[in-house]
């Protein structure tokens, strides 16, 4: 693997193989490749289930504290499971930050072309609900995956996922698969 | 004139449309990670005190402070009471001042309920290191020799008629 091209593959345990062979270079080159690898499979899990603002924000601490720890992190079998807790963690202080009770959308979200109704359906599902239906339905994660980085099983995100899809077709109007 | 709503997109694209809400939050790239990681900056492994060595500091700040207090409460039960009693009715103020002595010596005087002969009226007050006696009447030899020998010869007797000490 060199160092700049590596490619979010939607996979996470063929990133997770292709960050342990990062180990042994420089230490800001090496973490440049890490977080072009971890960083979007984490700020995904994250934003899955804290919504935009929180999620992102946990992702940069997350990330933030990976740089601090990287002699550690760097050789994790799961970082992206791992640095999830850690974000986690640091999503007490910035839910205190931005507030509880609601999912906050990004200022710019209103330019997006995403479906009007989709932001109030995600609103109305469980954290976990939300973080499922987003990294299986959207990016592709396998249940096992999802199960890994949420601390769950896979039969726990297989029932996640599918009421997590009841939910939003319902409060998007869109009619059950055949 | 309301704006019109933005188009809703077809329904069997939810998968498109969870990815365009989640990628909304945009990518932190690695300035921003190491800008958040300065402002967090951790001290370095070599100058961060142990944790044991921390706990080491405590236990030893703590176990000096004890010896102190400890030598501190010896040296005031074994500092040898240095007023030298006067000589009974002499009056000679002594030339140490010993808190506890005094109190001793006030709280031995007190009793004293001149039930003698007359009644008599008293008043006890720590004049410095001695403690002074104005009595409403002249007093016996008897009744001065026990004020003096019972206060450990600190007390001072002042007398109306003379309206000086004893």
């Amino acid at each position: 693997v060199e160092v700049g091209t590596v490619a979010f593959t939607g996979n996470a345990v063929t990133i997770e193989r292709e960050v342990a062979s990062l180990v042994a270079l420089d230490d800001l080159d090496e973490f440049t490749a890490f977080v072009g690898t971890i960083e979007p499979p984490l700020r995904r899990a994250l934003v899955g289930y804290y919504g935009l603002d929180v999620g992102r924000e946990a992702a940069a601490e997350a990330l933030a504290y990976a740089w601090e720890h990287r002699r550690t992190v760097l050789t994790l079998e799961h970082p992206v499971a791992y640095l999830f807790r850690v974000g986690q963690s640091r999503s007490r202080s910035i839910r205190r930050h931005f507030g509880t009770g609601h999912l906050p959308v990004l200022a710019e979200a209103a330019d997006a072309m995403v479906e009007p109704g989709l932001h109030v359906a995600l609103m109305k599902l469980s954290d976990r609900q939300r973080a499922v239906v987003v990294l299986c339905a959207a990016f592709e994660w396998t249940l096992d995956e999802v199960g890994t980085v949420l601390g769950v099983s896979r039969s726990t995100v297989q029932r996640h996922l599918e009421r997590a899809l009841r939910h939003l077709r319902v409060s998007l109007g869109v009619p059950a698969e055949p | 004139m309301a704006p019109d709503p933005p188009p809703r997109r077809p329904p069997d694209r939810l998968a498109e449309d969870l990815r365009a809400w989640t990628e909304q939050a945009g990518p932190v790239p690695t300035g921003e990670i190491l800008a958040r990681a300065g402002r967090m900056a951790p001290i370095p492994p070599e100058h961060r005190p142990h944790a044991r060595a921390l706990v080491g500091m405590a236990a030893a700040m703590i176990g000096v402070a004890a010896v102190i207090a400890l030598a501190l409460v010896l040296s005031g039960q074994t500092t040898p009471t240095t007023i030298a009693p006067a000589s009974p009715g002499s009056g000679a103020p002594s030339t140490e001042c010993d808190p506890a002595a005094i109190s001793r010596a006030f709280a031995a005087v007190l009793p004293q309920t001149w039930q003698g002969a007359e009644p008599i009226d008293a008043r006890f007050e720590v004049v410095g290191c001695r403690i002074r006696v104005t009595v409403s009447r002249l007093l016996t030899a008897d009744e001065i020799a026990r004020l003096t020998r019972d206060g450990n010869g600190l007390v001072d007797v002042v007398e109306p008629r003379t309206g000086r000490d004893s």
